[in-house]
């Protein structure tokens, strides 16, 4: 009986081998599709080629309009802005900065400081769609969160800070950024805005205060309608 | 089984959800922004003279003016940094009708930001506070302190600075009032305090006046009226 299966196996071998065989011997031929995909770049940068700039302002208290420069021509605040973190798209190799600096020195009261061109460059080729504007502000002085109120969204509005000890927060320096939120730059082109900081009474003298603005834009196609 | 095929189908669709919101592309750019906020700071500097009308005259130097600084305050944005007194007390002893004391005081802006005098409030417990001179602007730099219950004049008192001679073509020059004085960073001014005491003040009391000196930021001076807007040097 032993001896049975053993003579067995060398022919189921066999007869799987000579299956096989007419398997193969069968006529064949196939068709491939060789695919390569490249992604575009979603890449928003500040403008390479305009410089930025910033603008004083005073309050005409004759007509309540408000003015290029400082009151009575004086020359008392200043502001400065440069670009920093240049970066070079790899699809498309256009360039543009990450981030802008903007520095305010000897700000006072009623004192109007505007960025205007803020000018974000679309330099990847995928459109980007502006979602998001993160705004947050510091007190460096009193190492304190500065409050942030929206009277528009995303648009105007001031930074807080409880000066006078009372528990209520106090506007210290209004905010307004111009549209932003839901503008679509397509690759290639550009969306100018600016930023005006107006600095109120309750802006605490010697003080350092800092904010930051971040801008966050994704692709456009996952944005909705 | 229905709960665990329930908690499966759960997962599932919640990490399907967090997947698509990872996989938008997104990028962004940053404002970073710094403030440094100005100082504002003005105050008596020094006192550069403090005398009276009896000091020249031996054996009849009776009164005693004495002037001090108090109130210190240092300015963190001077370099080396500068101290400032807010308040000039001066005291007269011995006083006498017809005599009278002056303090010469420089008033610096020891801040960053251009200081417009506004306003000037003289006062005196139990006394009354009349104008009684002004400069060619029509401004107050003098002023009679009166004895509020009685009526009868105490003391004169005269604040004012004096108009530079470049700015003249006669050689007197005019008082001109603190009021309206713009006061750039880092500049200081003389001024004049000058008080004499009347026939009618009466012997053996104390008198007691405070002048207030209010200085603002240049640019909102016009909040105080057409005196201080624009201010008077600017104005075409």
């Amino acid at each position: 009986m032993q001896d049975k299966k053993i003579l067995l196996m060398p022919l189921m071998i066999m007869l799987a081998l000579s299956i096989s065989g007419v398997a193969f011997s069968t006529w064949s031929d196939n068709v491939k599709i060789r695919g390569t995909v490249e992604m575009g770049t979603l890449t928003i940068a500040i403008d390479y080629d305009e410089t930025p700039l910033c603008q004083e302002f005073y309050r005409d208290p004759d007509n309540g309009q408000l003015m290029p420069g400082e009151y009575c021509g004086k020359n008392v605040g200043s502001c400065n802005i440069s670009r920093e973190d240049l970066i070079t798209d790899p699809h498309t190799g256009k360039m543009g900065y990450k981030k802008v600096v903007w520095t305010i020195n000897n700000a006072y009261p009623s004192y109007y400081c505007s960025y205007i061109n803020f000018k974000i460059r679309n330099i990847g080729n995928v459109a980007a769609h502006i979602v998001e504007v993160i705004v947050t502000g510091y007190d460096n002085t009193d190492k304190e969160e500065l409050g942030l109120r929206w009277d528009v969204p995303y648009r105007e509005g001031a930074f807080t800070n409880d000066v006078d000890g009372d528990r209520e927060n106090e506007d210290i320096i209004n905010i307004e950024i111009g549209k932003l939120i839901c503008e679509q730059i397509d690759p290639c082109t550009w969306y100018k805005t600016e930023i005006d900081l107006h600095f109120k009474q309750e802006a605490e003298e010697c003080h350092t205060y800092t904010f930051e603005i971040v801008v966050i834009a994704i692709e456009w196609i996952s944005a909705g309608p | 089984m229905e709960k665990a095929l329930g908690m499966f189908m759960v997962l599932i669709i919640a990490l399907a959800m967090t997947g698509v919101a990872v996989s938008h592309w997104s990028d962004n750019v940053q404002v970073q922004g710094t403030v440094h906020m100005g100082d504002f700071i003005v105050g008596w500097l020094d006192i550069k003279d403090c005398s009276d009308s009896d000091d020249p005259f031996p054996g009849k130097d009776l009164a005693e003016v004495k002037c001090r600084l108090e109130d210190p305050e240092t300015s963190v944005h001077h370099e080396p940094p500068v101290t400032i007194y807010h308040t000039l007390v001066v005291e007269v002893e011995n006083a006498y009708p017809h005599y009278w004391a002056q303090c010469v005081v420089d008033i610096k802006n020891a801040g960053t930001i251009p200081a417009h005098i506004v306003e000037i409030t003289v006062a005196g417990t139990g006394l009354v506070a009349v104008e009684n001179k002004w400069d060619g602007n029509g401004r107050p730099i003098g002023w009679r302190l009166d004895n509020a219950r009685s009526g009868k004049e105490v003391l004169n008192i005269e604040l004012y600075k004096f108009l530079p001679l470049a700015d003249l073509s006669v050689s007197v020059r005019p008082k001109m009032s603190l009021i309206c004085n713009q006061i750039d960073p880092c500049q200081d001014e003389v001024v004049y305090l000058w008080l004499d005491i009347k026939q009618t003040a009466e012997e053996c009391h104390t008198y007691e006046f405070t002048i207030d000196i209010l200085a603002v930021q240049w640019n909102m001076a016009w909040e105080w009226g057409i005196d201080h807007y624009p201010p008077p040097p600017m104005r075409d």
